[in-house]
């Protein structure tokens, strides 16, 4: 792809803007709420992660040592909410924000001051599910699920958490219109969808799956709140209504709902492995149709979240046969990045080891889940750390890995400065070695039967859970210097020349570094 | 006549108020689906 780029148009800052408080209030440009969107999702990322400290701290060793049994299932409850909502999503909401008008050749995105509505509904959503902890009777403390009947049955710390969800639910809408509209209606003049990054098009394909899945799950808790307090029973058997509608209308959101968060991971990863294998991507055509295949399967297969619900054996066949469907594409998706390295010149800078790691994990998390899709096994492995490991390889190993590939990838266009190399690999190598000492013995317990959302476990699965608390401590510590070399980049380093890796391509890289104010004022021409 | 900037954002404006549309049609359908069917 070649671009003619207007010389001027690049490199304009007026320097009219807002500065303070009162820019990042009332900003509408697409780069200052791109980055307050990426530390958000860090701050909240902490949050969570100091959550998740707490749940490993009291499973250091059998019995319970400080967090009760009611406030244990709060903190789970919260970490799942807030890691999810508030840290991934945000995450991958501002990496779009910041590098799609780049990628395109648009000025900004679509609709200004919606984005940044969209981020503000972000900060109330946060403190309503984080103050929800001190209010009479807790949080929340029925799973990131919300499953009646206990949530139809709980303190105000619920009506908190429906209302956050809303909020959120909200925000990622608004911020879904924005993206969709962006790509389909401000491309560049010779940038055809079939042109386009594969970010661009990985988000624009979970754009769709947002706007058609989190009405949904906003209805669900609607449902909740009106069987709370208004008198209705759609979930209340004892009013005649059916919780199994619940966990059939959740998981239909549920399940597209990890799509929605790893899809854009996969467009990040689709455009590290070229850069550093120093070659275009093997197969885009086909990764596009794959990321498409993955999306529209992932509508059909929401009741294998249910196989111990009870449902008729035809049912269980279908969400079995269905689910095992998916590997195909992702499959596909594997074997591209593996055939774009195929003698390529590797180089291993940390964008590219985080690269590989997402690779590498993330297919074990697969082959995870296509052991959980097999009915019989789920029923055996149901509700136990197997599923918890089974997760924590897709969403941390997938989306936190590719958002550490973007943010070393793009973080020389951001600052404009090259982050410091070393620090960047060795956060690589406590991250890649803490997470599976914290994540992969959970697997064994799972198959020896331990149970999740028990802050209590019998003797036999003491050594495990000890290892696996060390190594979440250490991972969670390993972050801290993530921050350093983050806030060093910021501050200053060697300057990043504006194509600062020579396999990347792309109109992102055709700006200076640190990306002017504003950009692309007059349109480039793709050629 | 309308400028070229004025076409775009009345673009812009009719594909966000239809996506809109289509995020709010599948919030109250499924809550009506629920409650028309009871299941």
């Amino acid at each position: 792809m070649e671009a003619t780029v207007n010389g001027h148009a690049d490199a304009h800052d007026h320097g009219q803007h807002p500065t303070g408080l009162k820019r990042w209030l009332t900003t509408t440009n697409h780069k200052d709420i791109g980055t307050m969107y990426l530390w958000f999702s860090f701050t909240m990322f902490i949050v969570g992660g100091i959550m998740a400290m707490l749940i490993r701290a009291e499973l250091f060793e059998p019995g319970i040592q400080f967090l009760e049994p009611e406030r244990y299932n709060q903190i789970v409850t919260l970490h799942g909410l807030i890691m999810v909502f508030g840290a991934i999503m945000p995450a991958f909401v501002g990496f779009a924000n910041w590098m799609i008008p780049l990628q395109i050749g648009a000025s900004d995105m679509a609709f200004g001051r919606l984005n940044n509505w969209s981020f503000w509904l972000l900060i109330p959503a946060s403190l309503l599910l984080v103050t929800s902890l001190v209010v009479p009777g807790g949080a929340a403390g029925v799973g990131w699920t919300l499953y009646p009947p206990l949530s139809i049955q709980m303190g105000m710390g619920m009506d908190l958490t429906i209302f956050a969800v809303h909020i959120l639910g909200i925000s990622s809408v608004l911020g879904s219109i924005n993206i969709i509209t962006t790509i389909l209606n401000l491309r560049a003049p010779g940038m055809t969808l079939m042109k386009m990054p594969m970010f661009a098009w990985t988000w624009l394909i979970t754009a769709f799956l947002i706007i058609a899945v989190m009405p949904v799950f906003a209805g669900a808790v609607t449902m909740l709140l009106t069987d709370r307090h208004f008198g209705t029973s759609f979930f209340s058997a004892a009013g005649g209504g059916d919780p199994v509608l619940y966990q059939h209308v959740f998981w239909f959101f549920g399940h597209p709902e990890v799509y929605i968060v790893i899809l854009p991971g996969f467009g990040i990863i689709s455009q590290v492995i070229p850069a550093f294998s120093r070659k275009p991507l093997f197969g885009y055509t086909s990764m596009v149709y794959a990321t498409g295949s993955i999306a529209i399967l992932s509508f059909f297969v929401w009741g294998h979240h249910m196989f111990t619900s009870g449902m008729p054996v035809a049912g269980q066949l279908f969400y079995m046969y269905a689910t095992m469907l998916i590997a195909v594409p992702t499959g596909v998706k594997v074997f591209n990045w593996i055939a774009t390295m195929w003698r390529g010149a590797l180089s291993f800078e940390t964008p590219m080891l985080f690269a590989l790691g997402f690779i590498f994990l993330f297919t074990m998390g697969g082959f995870s889940g296509l052991v959980l899709a097999m009915t019989p096994v789920d029923v055996q492995l149901h509700n136990t750390y197997y599923v918890v490991a089974h997760f924590h390889y897709t969403m941390v190993a997938g989306a936190l890995f590719s958002a550490f590939a973007a943010v070393y990838y793009w973080l020389p266009k951001w600052t404009g400065h090259m982050y410091n190399e070393r620090l960047g690999k060795t956060h690589f190598w406590l991250t890649m070695v803490f997470f599976n000492m914290t994540f992969f013995v959970q697997h064994f317990l799972g198959l020896a039967g331990m149970p999740r959302r028990v802050p209590d476990y019998a003797l036999q699965f003491a050594d495990f859970n000890m290892i696996s608390s060390i190594g979440a401590f250490g991972l969670g510590l390993s972050q801290l210097l993530f921050l350093y070399v983050v806030i060093a980049c910021i501050k200053g380093g060697p300057k990043a020349a504006a194509k600062p890796w020579d396999g990347a391509v792309g109109l992102e890289w055709e700006v200076p570094s640190p990306a002017p104010y504003h950009t692309w004022e007059i349109q480039p021409q793709v050629k | 006549m309308m400028s070229d900037k004025e076409a775009q954002a009345r673009r812009n404006l009719r594909l966000g108020l239809i996506l809109g549309g289509v995020a709010l049609a599948f919030f109250f359908g499924y809550i009506l689906r629920a409650w028309l069917l009871e299941r």
